[in-house]
C-alpha cells in the first residue's frame, strides 16, 4: 500500500472543513469534540470494506483514495457509486432500516479514511443540538444524492448522464476503467465509447 | 365530501401519535407547539395537488384518504407511491434540492390532511433539540422507504413484490384500480391478474 503524508490531524481538518461547508453554523467546540473521536484506518486496494448481506456500523470519511459501491444482479456487477476523497460513506440502508445491506463497498485504490462507530456518532447528535442539526442535514444530503441518481437514470438520456458525470467527476475518468463508468451510467461500454467519441 | 368533521385538535393528536411513533422521546410540550402550526385542509377526490415540473414546500399528513404519486415516462404513467392515512408526504426532491419536482400528486379519494410549510418545520427544528432529532428520524424514514422501494424493484421478482404489497397494504387492493397497482409493482396488468388468480 502506498504511503501517505496524511496524519490524523490533517484528516480531521479535512472532515471539519467538509462539515462546515455543509453546515457553516455548526458549533466549533462541539464539532472538535466529535472529531477527536475519529480514528484513522487504511484499506489497501481491493479490500472489501462492507459486504452485501452484512451490516454496516461505521461512518467513514475518505481522506485519500477511492471506494466503489456495487451490487450483483443476475451475475453481473453493477456499480452504483464512486466515492473519492472528501466523501462521506455509510451503509445507509442498513443503518436506517436494520435490513441487510444490498451493496458491496470496495477500496478501488489504496484508501485512507477516518472513522467512527455510527452509534458513537449518534451519541454526539443527542448530546449537542448543533451536531444533531448537522446529522439531519447530512441525511438530507444523502437522500438527495440517492434521489438524484435514481431520477437521472429514469429521466436523463445516456448522453446527459455522461455529461453530468464529466461535470461532477471528471478526475475519475482517468482513475476508473471505462467498463465501471458504463455500468454506473447504466449503459453498455460500446455506448459509452460512442458518446465519448462524439464529444 | 360528507365526512363528519371532528375538531382539529383530534387531528393534531393523531399527528402527534405519528411523530411519537418515529421518536418516542420527543418532548411533549415542544411537540404540542409544533403540531399547532399545522392547518387542516380537505381535498376532493381526483384533484391534482402538485404537477410534475412545479415547486412545492408544503408537507402533508393524511388524516383520512389516499394520494397517488406518479411520473410520466414515454407517455406512460408510472405510479411510484400510494400514501394513505397516517402517512406524510411532500415534494421532497423539490424541497431539498430547490429543483422542480419529477412527480405528480393526485388524490384517489376525498382526502383530509394537516399541512405545514417546510420552512416552518425547520424553524422548529432549530428552536428545539428534540424536534431536530424528530426531523432527522423523519428524513431517515423517507429515505429508508425510498431506498427500499428502489431495491425491491431491483432485487425482488414480480411475485415477491406482489406478496409484499398484499402483506403490507392489502387494504389498497380494494381502494385502488388494478392498473395503478400493476404499474406500482412494475408489472403489466395481465401479470398482476395472473398472480392474483394464483394466490
Amino acid at each position: 500500500m502506498k504511503k501517505t503524508a496524511l496524519d490524523i490531524v490533517e484528516c480531521r481538518n479535512r472532515l471539519r472543513k467538509h462539515f462546515l461547508t455543509l453546515v457553516p453554523e455548526t458549533n466549533l467546540a462541539e464539532l472538535n469534540e466529535l472529531l477527536d473521536q475519529f480514528t484513522i484506518a487504511k484499506f489497501p486496494k481491493k479490500t472489501l470494506i462492507y459486504k452485501a448481506g452484512g451490516t454496516a456500523d461505521h461512518f467513514y470519511f475518505i481522506c485519500e483514495g477511492l471506494v466503489r459501491a456495487y451490487y450483483i444482479k443476475e451475475d453481473k456487477e453493477i456499480t452504483n457509486l464512486f466515492m473519492p476523497e472528501n466523501t462521506i460513506f455509510i451503509g445507509a440502508y442498513n443503518i436506517i432500516t436494520g435490513q441487510k445491506n444490498y451493496s458491496n463497498y470496495e477500496a478501488f485504490e489504496d484508501t485512507y479514511v477516518i472513522q467512527i462507530k455510527y452509534e458513537r456518532l449518534e451519541e454526539y447528535y443527542l448530546k449537542y443540538h448543533s451536531l444533531e442539526h448537522l446529522g439531519r442535514i447530512l441525511f438530507e444530503f444523502y437522500y438527495c444524492a440517492f434521489m438524484k441518481k435514481t431520477y437521472d437514470i429514469l429521466f436523463l438520456s445516456a448522453e446527459e448522464r455522461y455529461a453530468s458525470f464529466v461535470k461532477d467527476h471528471s478526475d475519475l475518468l482517468n482513475r476508473v476503467p471505462l467498463r465501471y463508468i458504463a455500468s454506473y451510467l447504466g449503459i453498455k461500454q460500446e455506448t459509452l465509447s460512442r458518446i465519448r467519441g462524439k464529444r | 365530501m360528507n365526512k363528519h368533521l371532528q375538531s382539529i385538535d383530534t387531528y393534531r393528536e393523531q399527528l402527534k401519535k405519528y411523530f411519537l411513533s418515529l421518536y418516542p422521546n420527543t418532548n411533549l410540550d415542544e411537540l404540542t407547539e409544533l403540531v399547532q402550526q399545522f392547518t387542516f385542509d380537505k381535498i376532493d377526490k381526483k384533484s391534482i395537488l402538485l404537477n410534475a415540473g412545479e415547486f412545492s414546500d408544503t408537507v402533508y399528513f393524511i388524516i383520512e384518504g389516499l394520494v397517488r404519486i406518479y411520473y410520466v415516462k414515454e407517455d406512460k404513467e408510472i405510479t411510484n407511491w400510494f400514501i394513505k392515512e397516517n402517512m406524510m408526504f411532500a415534494a421532497t426532491y423539490s424541497i431539498l434540492t430547490g429543483n422542480k419536482n419529477y412527480s405528480t400528486y393526485e388524490t384517489l379519494e376525498d382526502t383530509y390532511v394537516l399541512k405545514v410549510r417546510y420552512p416552518v418545520l425547520e424553524s422548529f427544528y432549530t428552536k428545539y433539540h428534540s424536534l431536530e432529532h424528530l426531523g432527522r428520524k423523519l428524513i431517515e424514514a423517507y429515505y429508508g422507504a425510498f431506498m427500499k422501494k428502489t431495491f425491491d424493484v431491483l432485487f425482488l421478482s414480480a411475485e415477491e413484490r406482489y406478496h409484499l404489497f398484499v402483506k403490507d397494504q392489502s387494504d389498497l387492493l380494494n381502494r385502488v384500480p388494478l392498473r395503478f397497482v400493476a404499474s406500482f409493482l412494475g408489472i403489466t396488468q395481465e401479470t398482476l391478474s395472473r398472480l392474483r388468480a394464483k394466490h
